[in-house]
């Protein structure tokens, strides 16, 4: 007896999300991955940059990176036993000619993304984003999940001509944490913040 | 029956339909559409099946919409070199067992098993082995999965036999000092020489081969879903990348079981 209540201690509740919940977390999601996708193109527009439009990009990529677990480096994190563990930077994967290429992390791809010699670069996101019904709680306050969003992404040469015109459906691993902060008259207020993980192909449709 | 091999026939060839261009995104595009109608995610074929949602195309009021999101959830080339109405008619008394048993699929099933097929180099050669995990939780209470079988090692000279190799029974007077040669000789069988009663363990002939780097990890090559919760069936879920309809998670193979057959086909994939 003494020992089923040691243990049960050391057993936090599983925390079910409401259906309110989940749509705020959905919308979260939403914004931090076109918050994402918007620096994109300002990192991969107009090859041969100037200085100022090099500083730019950089600026942009401190930003995409900000938008992601463990700012793209290597982070800790605890698993489900309480283990302090060590995880890779968040990749991307990305297409080229139809097939997928192996995922890069995502500093690396960022900075290629700099490199690359378009003039004009737009990328739209799916409005239909979704998020699993299911998010899977990490720690008391923290939950996991996948976000499934379709992707375009077009790049025109200094001359006007279109040299990607990709479709690409891709799944994010998001990372969500609950902060609670107290209002004046004993409120409280749920914030939900949300960070991007591991980017991946899952289709990539031809056109 | 006939309505819905007809309504089957229909619904399959604009499946199959690659979408026309779309120019923007959104619900209302092509694209959207196709997207709207895959299957994105493992939670989401979950939901599909349980009918917490349906496929978009599917009108819920429809006093069938439940088969029909029920065929949707099939790779359409499971009906190849099948009659259409013995097929459709298999489908149809899978989803009858599966409501009138009220079947819900969760995470948290204890008949519910990921396989992640991976590439592994052995002694210069690569193997495919299928790594068999489950959901669990930790004594934190919190969820996680864990592995509990592995697949595919007879590959690389597993096996779990019957046959014994024997050590004389007065090997003891001479320091069993036949088992010199026998370490040399019989390296790929070694087993062999354990009691009549002891059975090995395939999980940890893997734990002790990636531990001692003998087998090493190369790519991931392809994941899996069985699942075992439908009484007299097994079924396995992949995803399917395509440019058409019937895409994403899918179930792409289906058999209707005994309960010994189940057994046998759980100790297979668990590798025991």
């Amino acid at each position: 007896m003494v020992f089923i209540g040691m243990f049960s201690v050391n057993v936090p509740a599983q925390t079910v999300l409401s259906d309110e919940q989940l749509a705020t977390i959905e919308q979260r999601v939403l914004e931090r991955v076109r918050d994402f996708m918007d620096c994109l193109p300002e990192i991969a527009a107009k090859g041969n940059k100037t200085a100022a439009e090099r500083e730019n990009a950089t600026r942009y990529i401190q930003k995409a990176l900000k938008l992601c677990i463990g700012n793209g480096n290597e982070y800790k994190y605890q698993d489900a036993y309480g283990n302090t563990r060590i995880h890779a930077p968040v990749t991307m994967q990305t297409t080229s000619r139809g097939r997928a290429n192996p995922p890069k992390p995502m500093k690396r791809y960022l900075n290629s993304l700099m490199a690359l010699p378009y003039q004009h670069v737009e990328i739209d996101v799916c409005e239909a984003i979704r998020l699993d019904k299911k998010l899977h709680q990490v720690a008391p306050d923290s939950w996991e999940g996948s976000a499934t969003i379709l992707q375009v992404f077009r790049a025109e040469t200094g001359d006007g001509l279109k040299v990607i015109d990709d479709v690409d459906k891709k799944q994010i691993t998001v990372y969500v944490n609950r902060e609670v902060i107290d209002l004046p008259g004993g409120d409280k207020e749920e914030f939900w913040i949300v960070m991007l993980g591991d980017m991946r192909v899952a289709n990539k449709y031809n056109r | 029956m006939k309505r819905i091999l007809v309504w089957f026939a229909i619904v399959i060839s604009s499946h199959l339909c690659v979408l026309s261009q779309g120019t923007l995104l959104g619900n209302h595009t092509s694209y959207g559409r196709l997207f709207l109608q895959s299957v994105k995610s493992c939670d989401e074929f979950m939901c599909r099946f349980n009918e917490e949602e349906y496929f978009p195309i599917l009108n819920a009021d429809d006093s069938e919409v439940g088969l029909k999101n029920f065929i949707f959830l099939f790779d359409y080339k499971l009906c190849d070199g099948k009659d259409s109405v013995a097929f459709l008619q298999e489908l149809s008394d899978f989803y009858h067992v599966v409501r009138i048993n009220n079947i819900r699929l969760s995470n948290s099933s204890k008949d519910w098993y990921a396989e992640l097929r991976a590439d592994f180099l052995y002694k210069k050669k690569i193997v495919e082995l299928g790594i068999v995990m489950q959901y669990e939780t930790a004594p934190t209470g919190l969820p996680c999965w864990q592995i509990v079988g592995v697949n595919g090692l007879e590959k690389i000279g597993y096996r779990d036999t019957t046959n014994r190799y024997a050590i004389s029974p007065v090997q003891h007077e001479s320091l069993f000092v036949e088992l010199d040669d026998d370490f040399k000789r019989l390296t790929n069988e070694f087993s062999m020489f354990r009691g009549r009663n002891i059975e090995l363990d395939a999980l940890s002939y893997f734990f002790a081969l990636v531990e001692t780097g003998t087998l090493k990890f190369q790519g991931r090559v392809l994941t899996l879903f069985h699942f075992l919760d439908v009484p007299s069936y097994v079924f396995s879920v992949k995803y399917h990348a395509r440019n058409i309809a019937n895409t994403g998670w899918l179930i792409s193979d289906y058999e209707h079981v005994s309960n010994e057959e189940k057994q046998v086909y759980l100790k297979q994939l668990l590798g025991k």
